[in-house]
């Protein structure tokens, strides 16, 4: 769609081996989550560290020593925290690691140590006035969703899922394509339409055969109706096996 | 070739390449051995082919995803950042910190003034009439102030500072954090910046002047020339540093704001680090020295050695060296 702006948390990144990456954006919530994550780490080893200097007090005579302690260590965490896991742990704290976010440069490249201390030192105007509200304004108003932090590093927050490669369905391969005679119109199903009827396919074994039919009938009638298909799935029954058919039939021609 | 074949013949590769790279993120060392590199940019550049190959002939969205997502943790660990040299922290403040520091003089003076100009003005209008000051700080600070530079009875004297670890931790929170605020909110177009710098100083010319009109100047004054040195110094710098990312993004040209702020982004915040370094060292000095109970005399001629040192730091290390005559 050429010329319209497609509200999408997609980034494309073409890089130097020609074809072009596809990285999906973590928006405010994903890492409000990763925040609330590292927010609970930095308490426990917090709590875990004043009970070491409680317990180390009475024996290395700490005294008013204890609360300066506690200070460097509020301070520790405030500022070191997530510029020390970015930076070292390639853009991940282990909030970010536990729901597969990654910090990396706008490139897609690793980031390093420079970037990792602009968008963590920025921190301190993100959160401003209130709960990160600059932040959350400067992520709904830039096309990468970066806080100020990111804008300044250059940085962008990205999903990093792990896909599992399915069974391939063979039946698909096999299916007989629709009869040219069948077809009352020219024409054609769209892209984004052949790809539903894929995705279909290949969970189609997931389903249970009646719910699998229920499904494909959804989409199967009124295909049917604008193809004017002389061969109409009767009922519910041939549903599923049309959609295939006329998956086969419109299959962008492939060189073999 | 149909996709089932197709998958067929690459899948081994596929998923010899998850493994490779499953093992690249989770390494501790994030490095390869030797043998380890050719098969693996091979792979990297086969996957990148098939991606090409599922897209151009539609097999698919979902071999379109999966490959995209492997590729991009490939390149994730192929392309890493430069390898890290041990003694990056070393040089960047043995020469990095000050080169820079000298690069961003204009910045520095300008937020000497914000910060100095108020302070003055403060200080001498409170040092003539004590009772300015109660315009700017609560009567309870003041009287704290007061407190804590009356004379000392010779006892408390010759137990020298109190916890003087605790008080580090409390200066390193207290001044790196104010310091890092600074340097942070300048990105509101250096207003966040001005803000910071034009309070603490007022804050402290109120102090002082305060103090002085009480009649506590050698005291108040020898206890802040020693670190002061590094403290003073370092806020102003870090005011710099946030002045010169607000300055990004006021006079952007010839570089749209994104992009200048992301040129000038890195060298401020290197110059807060350098700061909030500095810092650190005057924590330690107003822990540990600036409370001795000594002769004022000698902590006005070691206060002017820290002085010293400072400015030299700043306006000679990193320099390249000079050639020897011969």
């Amino acid at each position: 769609m050429p010329g319209i702006a497609v509200v999408d948390t997609a980034v494309h990144v073409e890089i130097p081996e020609n074809v072009r990456l596809t990285y999906r954006l973590a928006g405010p919530f994903t890492r409000l989550g990763a925040y609330g994550i590292d927010l609970a780490v930095r308490a426990l080893a917090f709590m875990a560290i004043l009970w070491a200097i409680a317990l180390a007090s009475p024996v290395l005579r700490f005294g008013g020593a204890s609360w300066g302690l506690i200070l460097l260590v509020l301070f520790v965490m405030e500022w070191g925290y997530g510029f020390v896991f970015e930076a070292f742990w390639n853009g991940q704290t282990p909030g970010k690691r536990a729901l597969r976010l990654r910090v990396v440069k706008e490139g897609g490249y690793t980031i390093g140590v420079p970037e990792a201390l602009v968008r963590n030192l920025l921190r301190a105007a993100d959160v401003l006035p209130v709960f990160y509200g600059v932040g959350l304004v400067a992520m709904l108003s830039t096309a990468r969703l970066q806080r100020l932090g990111d804008l300044a590093a250059g940085t962008m927050v990205v999903r990093e899922p792990r896909h599992r490669l399915r069974r391939e369905t063979p039946d698909l391969e096999d299916m007989p394509r629709l009869a040219p005679e069948d077809l009352g119109s020219a024409w054609q199903p769209t892209e984004r339409t052949l790809d539903l009827i894929h995705t279909f396919a290949l969970r189609r074994d997931t389903l249970s055969p009646g719910r699998a039919l229920e499904i494909a009938s959804i989409l199967a009638d009124p295909l049917a109706r604008r193809l004017s298909c002389r061969a109409v799935p009767e009922g519910r029954m041939g549903a599923d096996r049309f959609l295939l058919r006329a998956f086969r039939t419109f299959q962008k021609p492939r060189r073999s | 070739m149909k996709r089932a074949a197709f998958v067929a013949q690459r899948r081994p590769l596929w998923q010899k390449f998850e493994v490779m790279v499953g093992r690249a993120e989770t390494s501790a060392v994030r490095r390869f051995d030797a043998p380890d590199v050719v098969p693996f940019s091979q792979a990297f550049r086969s996957l990148c082919h098939d991606l090409a190959v599922v897209r151009s002939r539609g097999f698919g969205r979902d071999l379109d995803r999966y490959l995209n997502d492997l590729v991009v943790r490939g390149h994730n660990v192929f392309y890493g950042a430069a390898p890290r040299s041990s003694n990056a922290a070393w040089s960047f403040l043995a020469g990095g910190f000050p080169r820079l520091f000298r690069e961003h003089l204009g910045y520095f003076f300008v937020a000497s003034c914000l910060f100095v100009l108020p302070a003055l003005v403060s200080g001498l209008l409170v040092a003539r009439d004590s009772s300015v000051a109660l315009r700017v700080l609560p009567a309870s600070i003041l009287d704290q102030m007061d407190s804590m530079y009356r004379e000392r009875s010779a006892e408390e004297a010759r137990k020298g500072p109190s916890a003087p670890v605790g008080m580090t931790g409390f200066y390193v929170w207290n001044n790196a954090g104010i310091a890092f605020r600074c340097f942070a909110t300048g990105i509101f177009f250096g207003l966040g910046t001005a803000y910071y710098l034009v309070f603490n100083g007022i804050f402290l010319g109120t102090v002082a002047g305060y103090l002085v009109g009480r009649g506590h100047s050698e005291r108040f004054f020898s206890f802040v020339v020693g670190h002061g040195a590094f403290e003073l110094t370092a806020i102003v710098i870090a005011g710099a540093a946030g002045l010169r990312i607000g300055h990004a993004l006021v006079h952007p040209s010839p570089y749209g704001w994104a992009e200048s702020l992301r040129r000038r982004g890195r060298a401020g915040a290197e110059l807060a680090l350098g700061a909030g370094a500095m810092l650190v060292t005057a924590a330690g000095i107003e822990a540990f020295w600036s409370p001795l109970p000594i002769p004022a005399m000698l902590k006005f001629s070691a206060g002017a050695l820290f002085w010293v040192l400072v400015v030299a730091y700043l306006a000679l290390a990193g320099r390249p060296r000079a050639p020897k005559a011969t």
